[in-house]
């Protein structure tokens, strides 16, 4: 057990070193920055530090993000903090309410020619030409942005920081992309990978040292996902979910493992034939059912000295396919008001005290190289701040097991398959060992 | 890949029913007269990548066909590919020997080149890693075997293109047309899908005539037996002739290797001609969106081949370069090919939809469209503003991939945009959607009555179809964007990569210096 207050102490003066080489950087008018941050790090947090700094020390400051929401969030967060910003809108989106402080602005040539900061979406940066650039741009989830996204904002200005997060979802590629999977700098790729691929050294590379969403155990268990080592703010332990009731069957089983990690697995038999194709009612049962079982022994959760009863809006739930999700919607009553669901993709920048997941592979007896990528798990593994149900059918060990994926990349590119298949099995094979898997006979017996 | 959900229904209604069913209420390919059509067909030595015959003409016609005796001789091979030259490249319209000019802003007819299946296509990137950039031989030869090279490294890439309507593979073509009641691994075959096309009679003599059909190669590659029984034997004798210097030995080998090889040829010759003919003979009628996207390939073809053939450097696409067969290796013209591809794959899915209901079903079924009736109809602009606002309900069963601020347009009238403002359920449990319209408010410039404005109340009680329109401007113009290097953070995004991979020898690979120094 590592003493209580001494570990914390360690990653704060990690955090603070971080976000102090990171300001210096800036405000020195340094060329390039590249962070990156487990889920739930602070990383938005540290983008709005340097960024106001940046602007204090009268520089014009341009923040590109990947969508909407996450634009309107960092301009309401900036409000908060008592920083004038711009949200830099879609022509027709200036009519939308902002928040105090910020400005909407739709046209680039009545962006301010002094210091300011502007906030808009990759998109928007994208699509205009620029006659008077900033001084510095921060993209946040950079990892979301490929990299012809990333060519059209050298425009914006000439010095850059990325920050993001590098095992959530990549950019969606929807085209085939084969002809450029041997460029050296291939369009869709993440381009912080392109950017440290070749300027590591000349770039001020940084990471963020700890998670503090998510609980000490999840850490441990989506760490693999990672290339670079982090730790969690939480103490083991210290995130529960103490029930009041007790309940009977399965989701004691689940609430009584959930006292012990905060991670549990729960299976499904899978049938003679095989698991149903993209939409598994008994599974979406199931995942509702624990959701309802969970509410049902009236759990307090606890985060520290915080302390509050569980309620429906503090539940989430997630599965990667529409109809999935659709179908779990169909079984949510009135008592379990607030719940939501929707895809890993909607998840990014959100929490929840409790997901439940299904997971991305139940069903799947044949995984491909896009079903073997952990990008979605990692999301939907990363949302919880105390606890996390997985939901499958109980194929997965055994399709891990026996599909062994071909080596398909192209020459000189690393063996993206390969890694999620082994990403994939260590994740499982961890709650297996650690006995935290809940073997289901069907949704009726969840309730 | 794996099949979505629709495709599994069509295709058991297919083994149900014991034959192909058409896919589509329309064609999504258009038809264009025999003299519009190159046909081209190749066959390969086993593990060799050079052509060892190829035949090719127009459909209704005997092909020429070429056939060289030792198809690991380079010389040879490079003699007979020449001698396609100037039949592909008429085809084309290369600006050099095209009957239209040399000017490549003139506007051309459509044309299309068909193989029998995908294995085709690859060869034609073979034959461009082979001739791109190649000295060999003498000087003319060379010449036109780098013009023959461009042209095939262009056709490979344009059949990358999602909508593109020149480069037709005769299998993607068909079970694009048609549903079949099979495994998607033996769709690939030519013969076996067009047996299961043209036999008649039951589910099972359709099925034994496809897998009949099946037991002959059309791939590139011969049938591995047939290979080693009839063509090495003769193969051995004309290269021991050769050895000998014994010319009537030769001669007569030589006649033996292409009595085969015009026998391989001629059947997938055919076997494409079938394939053109069953869609002839099909008696939906073509989309009507297909001009479109005809048009878009015809802009492609002037701009990344008659273009750059004639060494016309463009202001929006880029300098006239050759691309590498293997990849795009300047930064800018990787991501602007990359975007023309989204904005192709974007004009293609949101274009075809307006006029063919079965795809419009399918949308609506995944949720990415709404089919309901228009409840309400309002205006809530001020003065001599039109605000029109449509509430719609719909069928609340069907999952919905729709969000609140998403923009649609109306089927069949695609330039009638409209914005989600709410989302909610009726009591019924029915969708109920109001929706601001944002784009043609009172109807086209050439409104001949049919089309009444957005705020009509007439529109009440009324069928829409509601689909996501087509951004595929956008695409477009970040592919022209991108090619903008005087930029302040150029120093990072525009410059190209100091990795091994980019300094390849000018024989195989583009001059990225000179591509920057043009730019600039």
């Amino acid at each position: 057990m590592r003493p209580r207050g001494t570990f914390r102490r360690q990653i704060d003066v990690k955090v603070a070193t971080v976000t102090d080489r990171l300001i210096r950087h800036v405000v020195d008018e340094e060329r390039l920055a590249v962070v990156q941050a487990p889920p739930g790090s602070g990383k938005t947090h540290l983008l709005l530090r340097a960024a106001k700094e940046a602007y204090r020390a009268r520089q014009r400051v341009s923040v590109a993000t990947q969508t909407r929401s996450q634009a309107d969030d960092i301009c309401r967060r900036f409000s908060e903090a008592g920083v004038p910003a711009i949200r830099f809108v879609a022509h027709g989106d200036t009519g939308a309410e902002q928040p105090p402080g910020i400005d909407a602005i739709a046209r680039h040539q009545d962006l301010p020619h002094g210091p300011c900061i502007a906030v808009g979406t990759t998109a928007k940066w994208g699509l205009i030409e620029l006659a008077d650039p900033f001084d510095v741009l921060f993209v946040e989830e950079a990892w979301q942005m490929a990299w012809a996204d990333f060519m059209l904002l050298g425009q914006v200005a000439g010095r850059f920081v990325l920050i993001g997060d590098p095992g959530q979802i990549a950019p969606v590629v929807s085209i085939d992309a084969s002809r450029w999977e041997t460029a050296p700098r291939a369009p869709h790729r993440p381009a912080p990978e392109l950017v440290l691929s070749e300027h590591r050294k000349s770039a001020l590379d940084l990471s963020l040292p700890a998670t503090r969403r998510l609980p000490a155990c999840t850490a441990g268990l989506i760490r693999p996902f990672y290339d670079f080592p982090f730790d969690a703010w939480a103490e083991p332990g210290e995130r529960l979910l103490v029930p009041l009731r007790r309940v009977a069957g399965v989701r004691g089983a689940v609430i009584e493992r959930l006292g012990r990690s905060s991670v549990v697995g729960v299976t499904l038999p899978t049938p003679e034939g095989g698991p149903p194709l993209e939409c598994d009612s008994e599974v979406a049962a199931t995942a509702v059912g624990i959701a309802r079982g969970i509410l049902e022994s009236q759990p307090d959760w606890v985060m520290g000295q915080a302390r509050r009863r569980l309620r429906p809006p503090d539940i989430g739930l997630c599965a990667t396919h529409h109809v999935m999700n659709a179908e779990m919607a169909l079984h949510l009553d009135r008592r379990l008001d607030g719940i939501n669901i929707d895809t890993p993709e909607r998840w990014q920048g959100l929490q929840r005290k409790v997901m439940i997941i299904v997971h991305p592979l139940s069903g799947v007896v044949q995984p491909s190289a896009f079903d073997l990528e952990t990008g979605r798990l990692c999301v939907m593994a990363s949302r919880h701040e105390i606890a996390l149900v997985v939901v499958t059918r109980n194929h997965l060990p055994e399709t891990l097991d026996s599909h062994m994926p071909a080596a398909e990349q192209a020459v000189g590119r690393p063996d993206v398959s390969g890694r999620g298949h082994h990403q994939n099995t260590v994740f499982w094979g961890a709650l297996v060992e650690r006995d935290q898997v809940v073997e289901a006979r069907g949704p009726e017996s969840v309730g | 890949m794996a099949l979505t959900a629709d495709q599994v229904v069509r295709r058991l209604r297919a083994f149900e029913q014991g034959k192909p069913l058409p896919s589509g209420e329309t064609l999504r390919v258009q038809r264009l007269p025999d003299e519009q059509i190159l046909i081209l067909v190749f066959v390969r030595m086993g593990g060799e990548s050079a052509p060892w015959g190829i035949a090719y003409g127009r459909p209704g016609r005997k092909p020429d066909i070429l056939t060289t005796p030792e198809p690991r001789t380079r010389d040879a091979v490079a003699e007979m590919v020449a001698q396609l030259a100037p039949t592909l490249l008429t085809h084309l319209n290369h600006p050099k020997y095209s009957h239209w000019g040399p000017d490549p802003d003139t506007k051309l007819p459509p044309f299309q080149v068909w193989l029998p299946n995908r294995s085709h296509l690859e060869m034609l990137h073979h034959l461009a890693y082979a001739y791109t950039f190649t000295k060999f031989g003498e000087r003319s030869r060379h010449v036109r075997l780098n013009q023959l090279g461009h042209a095939c490294g262009w056709l490979f890439r344009e059949a990358q293109r999602p909508g593109q309507t020149i480069t037709m593979a005769a299998t993607d073509v068909l079970t694009e047309a048609y549903t079949f009641p099979a495994e998607t691994t033996r769709q690939g075959h030519l013969g076996f899908l067009l047996a299961w096309l043209q036999t008649r009679g039951s589910r099972e003599a359709r099925m034994a005539a496809a897998a009949a059909a099946e037991e002959q190669s059309i791939a590139t590659t011969i049938d591995p037996t047939e290979e080693r029984d009839e063509l090495v034997p003769g193969l051995e004798t004309y290269n021991t002739a050769r050895a000998a210097k014994n010319m009537p030995g030769m001669e007569k080998a030589a006649r033996m290797i292409r009595r085969v090889l015009v026998e391989e040829l001629g059947r997938r010759f055919d076997l494409t001609e079938r394939a053109i003919a069953v869609l002839h003979a099909d008696k939906r009628r073509e989309n009507r969106y297909l001009d479109d996207l005809m048009e878009a390939s015809l802009d492609e073809h002037r701009r990344q081949f008659r273009r750059i053939e004639r060494q016309v450097d463009d202001a929006e696409d880029g300098p006239a370069f050759r691309p590498s067969p293997e990849t795009d290796r300047h930064p800018s013209a990787a991501a602007s090919r990359y975007y023309v591809s989204e904005a192709s794959e974007e004009l293609r899915d949101h274009l075809l939809v307006h006029d063919d209901r079965e795809l419009q079903a399918e949308l609506v079924a995944a949720g990415e469209a709404i089919a309901g009736r228009i409840v309400e109809v309002r205006d809530e602009g001020e003065g001599r503003k039109t605000i029109p606002v449509w509430v719609v309900e719909s069928n609340g069963a069907l999952p919905l991939r729709l969000r609140e601020d998403s923009a649609l347009c109306v089927v069949g009238l695609p330039g009638r945009e409209l914005r989600i403002r709410n989302i909610e359920r009726t009591p019924d449990l029915r969708y109920r959607f109001e929706l601001q319209v944002t784009k043609l408010l009172h109807g086209p410039h050439d409104n001949d009555g049919s089309v009444l404005p957005a705020a009509s109340p007439r529109l009440k009680r009324r069928t829409v179809v509601l689909v996501k329109p087509s951004m595929h401007q956008i695409g477009r113009r970040r592919s022209f964007l991108v090619w903008k290097r005087d930029v302040p953070g150029a120093w990072l995004t525009h410059r190209v990569p100091k990795v091994p991979e980019v300094d390849l020898p000018k024989e195989i690979g583009e001059d990225l210096t000179a591509i920057t120094v043009r730019r600039a």
